[in-house]
């Protein structure tokens, strides 16, 4: 009885140990980024945000959705889903910050003038 | 292994085909059976390709006066969108790959059935869904916005049943992603022993690369019109100028989607006429890798040139020119195959029977598609021919000339696979002919009016180009002949046509190495691949003259079981 | 040596797992770019309008988006054990996580759902009576509204396909441990869990800092 109840809690800890600390990994990331989110970074907040967001799915895919130790097929079929996403923007974004001033976003003229969007609508190059 | 007298036992008829394993409506109903489910397919197909083919006909009949003496406004306007929606995303999409790559793929890679047989079975049901909501929405009125969805009209102003139409298309299109998921899993992991990747027929590769396409475009098109719907029945303002929304936000998202449907329709017409050239000029495929080459090609840079829809919607000049250039680049594998299937021809033992006139008519007609395709993605040239009927005839061109083609060759070409019957060759070649011409005949005029000043989406138009109307809807009389001929003579070969042997044509590729019409597990024994695709005649030889009669079986691709 | 998991066209259970797993992946791939488009017209919003977004960013309740974010990730961790005990073979162990995956899930919807009350509440849905002026803020809760409530859809089925699952394991219907069913689903559970670990700085994070 005492042998198969090692057996037992070894099991337990072959089963939890690793995604419990993968777990708490994530919970740690959670708590870094909501503190990060409240820091003045002068502008690298959102830097920050999707940073730790990468951490955290790249966690999520690698050791629970077992991408590390799949065949290299599996990861190829996710690799063209980032790609193409990436493509989509890319090529979207030769679009928004090359457009000329009739083809910008404009808001209706009263609105604009309220103050809180009172920069010109558009992207503007820094 | 080999020997001859497997072949006369192919040849005789068997009772176990798929077609005479259970034939209750039940039995159809709950088939997991890839060609079962590939002939459902036919039947959904073929009903929208009739309805959408009824709203050309009338688009036709109206625009032979200039007046609009048919129909009102309204009622134009829910006609040619009601076109476009069926012909698009319930003809065309679909067409090929859930029929004969449905029926096919498997056959062709020497598999027993698809990689996820319920899930196969599951996207037919979707698409009829799909097609019971588009179905709703013409009973109920229909919609006015056009096929593509256009906010902020579609989504502010309409007054029509934009929302079932939307639903149809996004139910339709998760039925397409599934359709896509099976053969992408189906061809990397059902291979027969020996058929290596570069010994696919091209076929196969194109129905490869088409599901890529479906796999990484379709949810663009489904998220575009769930924001329509979101914008629509919540009001929540996403493309909302008011708001500072950007209504070309949504055409780049439409168009990421749409533009390489285009390729979706195509691709598999590539396939099926590399097979049709091959077999009937009894000649390899000239350049097998780079025709693979040319279709992945196609398949990923066909997703970068979206924006040559946009030119004249406020995109930026730069993402113009880039969409313009990478437009160009495009054609490049596309004139590859062009030229490959023509030195294919070269000294080839070429049989003009009714398939291989489809797809000679497909090389014409898609060659003129395509180079008017390099007109409209020129700026200064498309700034003046947008929207008007010279896009319309080049759209037809690739959709209509090149597509459908290829689906009526491929039609006729696999109709002894499927039904185990001949069709008549000479009805065939005359409908084959007839098509050709009544294509040319409807669309041609097309280009004339709509370079002279023709727009499109309109019903009244000014009294000079009524000739041109008149031209296109006398060929649309014919071309409907054309399409309607088939039906009738190939329902006549079900039951008093030829019995087809396993291999009429002398073809390779493991499909004709099965009975006609194939037992419901394709093959009594695994085929073993021991050679590449298309060996019609010894390298550094050209083919010899065969009796069209007496052709060589030509031992597809290997070994039998 | 055949299992009866193992189904038409394969030859060999491992070969049925992989494809399983491929074709899982596959419509991951077109999962992101379903929800990749949506980051595309919100990432673009963002570039024209900076100020506006993030003023509107700061009327999300960052009390719900934190719980659910550790709720969602809790989940992922019970899911990945659950899917490690039907590789050993653990009956009751499978249950048992599938069960907290669910239940987890379920807290994640009730959640969403009283910060959604709350929302209205406080005038975030887009419309006259809106809460801010700014004609643009309105067009960061159009994204908060279709994203969220997309994301939940995809919750949703995940929910009840865990439950589905859960009960055919106890009622020992099928040979858990051979097929390919629930690693796939990890992979799906897996898959809602990573968007809304990019959506929390999307609709939580923008604009917090002074």
């Amino acid at each position: 009885m005492s042998r198969n109840a090692r057996d037992g809690s070894i099991t337990a800890w072959h089963l939890w140990g690793s995604s419990a600390l993968v777990g708490v990994a994530l919970m740690l990331l959670l708590g870094l980024t909501l503190w990060l989110a409240y820091e003045p970074l002068a502008g690298w907040n959102a830097v920050a945000s999707y940073t730790i967001a990468l951490a955290k799915a790249l966690l999520v895919v690698l050791i629970f959705m077992k991408l590390a130790r799949s065949p290299w097929l599996l990861s190829l079929a996710a690799l063209a889903g980032l790609v193409w996403l990436g493509t989509l923007f890319a090529i979207t974004f030769t679009d928004y910050p090359f457009r000329q001033v009739g083809e910008r976003i404009q808001t209706i003229p009263s609105e604009r003038s309220q103050g809180a969007d009172a920069r010109p609508p558009g992207w503007t190059f820094p | 292994m080999t020997d001859m007298t497997a072949e006369s036992g192919l040849t005789a008829p068997r009772s176990d085909t798929y077609l005479n394993h259970g034939s209750t409506l039940w039995s159809w109903l709950t088939t997991t059976d890839h060609k079962r489910i590939a002939l459902l397919y036919f039947g959904s197909i073929t009903l929208f390709f009739f309805i959408g083919g009824a709203a050309a006909t009338m688009i036709r009949l109206e625009l032979i006066s200039p007046n609009g003496a048919l129909f009102t406004n309204d009622g134009y306007n829910r006609l040619f969108t009601l076109h476009g929606v069926i012909m698009v995303w319930f003809f065309l999409v679909p067409s090929i790959p859930t029929t004969f790559g449905n029926f096919l793929l498997p056959l062709m890679i020497g598999a027993s059935d698809v990689a996820f047989p319920r899930l196969n079975l599951f996207s037919w049901y979707l698409n009829t869904v799909g097609g019971l909501l588009v179905v709703a929405c013409l009973v109920l009125g229909g919609v006015d916005t056009g096929w593509t969805f256009y906010t902020p009209f579609s989504s502010m102003f309409s007054n029509s049943y934009v929302f079932l139409a939307v639903a149809a298309v996004f139910v339709v299109g998760f039925s397409t992603i599934a359709t896509g998921v099976n053969f992408i899993v189906t061809v990397h992991a059902l291979r027969a022993p020996g058929m290596t990747w570069f010994r696919l027929p091209l076929f196969v590769w194109t129905q490869y690369a088409t599901a890529i396409v479906i796999i990484l475009a379709t949810p663009v098109l489904a998220i575009s019109l769930a924001l329509i719907a979101a914008e629509r029945l919540f009001g929540l303002p996403i493309f909302d100028p008011q708001h500072g929304g950007d209504p070309v936000l949504f055409q780049h998202l439409f168009w990421f989607y749409s533009h390489p449907a285009v390729y979706i329709m195509i691709l598999p017409a590539f396939g099926v006429v590399s097979e049709l050239i091959a077999c009937f000029s009894r000649r390899q495929v000239f350049g097998y890798t780079a025709m693979v080459w040319a279709i992945l090609g196609i398949s990923v840079i066909g997703f970068f040139v979206w924006g040559h829809h946009m030119f004249v919607a406020g995109m930026s000049p730069f993402a113009a020119l880039v969409f313009s250039f990478l437009s160009f680049i495009v054609a490049v594998p596309s004139a590859i195959k062009v030229f490959n299937w023509t030195f294919t021809l070269y000294r080839g033992q070429i049989y003009f029977e009714a398939p291989m006139l489809y797809a000679l008519g497909f090389i014409g007609l898609f060659t003129i598609g395509g180079l008017t395709g390099l007109f409209t993605a020129s700026l200064p040239i498309d700034v003046h021919v947008t929207d008007s009927y010279f896009v319309v005839a080049h759209f037809h061109y690739v959709m209509v000339g090149g597509s459908v083609s290829a689906f009526f060759g491929a039609l006729h070409f696999w109709w002894p696979k499927i039904s185990g019957r001949m069709a008549p060759d000479g009805w065939a070649r005359f409908a084959a002919i007839l098509m050709f011409f009544g294509f040319n005949f409807t669309f041609f005029p097309q280009f004339v009016m709509g370079y002279l000043g023709m727009n499109r989406r309109y019903h009244h138009y000014a009294p000079e180009f009524q000739i041109y109307h008149v031209a296109s809807s006398m060929g649309a009389v014919i071309l409907a002949a054309a399409y309607l001929l088939p039906m009738g003579y190939l329902t006549w070969s079900l039951f008093r046509g030829q019995k087809a042997r396993a291999n009429p044509w002398g073809a390779t590729g493991l499909e004709w190495q099965t009975s006609s019409p194939p037992p419901k597990h394709n093959f009594d024994q695994r085929p073993v691949v021991t050679e590449r695709a298309y060996v019609y005649h010894p390298d550094q030889e050209s083919p010899r003259h065969e009796e069209p009669n007496a052709r060589e079986p030509h031992n597809p691709q290997g070994q039998r079981g | 040596m055949s299992s009866p998991a193992l189904h038409e066209p394969f030859e060999a259970i491992d070969r049925q797992r992989l494809s399983a797993a491929l074709g899982m992946w596959v419509f991951l791939a077109s999962e992101i770019l379903f929800f990749g488009s949506l980051f595309l017209g919100f990432t673009v919003y963002r570039s024209l309008h900076p100020q506006a977004i993030l003023e509107a960013g700061r009327e999300t309740n960052v009390v719900f988006g934190s719980v659910n974010t550790a709720i969602l990730l809790i989940s992922s961790v019970t899911m990945a054990v659950a899917d490690k005990a039907a590789e050993r073979g653990l009956r009751r162990m499978v249950v048992g996580c599938l069960a907290a995956t669910a239940a987890l899930g379920l807290a994640f919807l009730v959640l969403k759902g009283l910060e959604y009350r709350e929302d209205i509440h406080e005038h975030l849905v887009p419309g006259p009576d809106f809460k801010l002026k700014t004609p643009a803020a309105q067009l960061f809760f159009g994204f908060y509204w279709s994203m969220t409530a997309i994301h939940a859809v995809h919750l949703t089925i995940g929910i009840a396909a865990v439950c589905l699952f859960a009960w055919r394991v106890s009622r020992r219907a099928f040979d858990f441990t051979a097929s390919a069913a629930l690693p796939s689903l990890g992979l799906y559970w897996h898959l809602v869990d990573i968007i809304w670990i990019f959506l929390y700085p999307l609709l939580y994070l923008g604009g917090r800092a002074p």
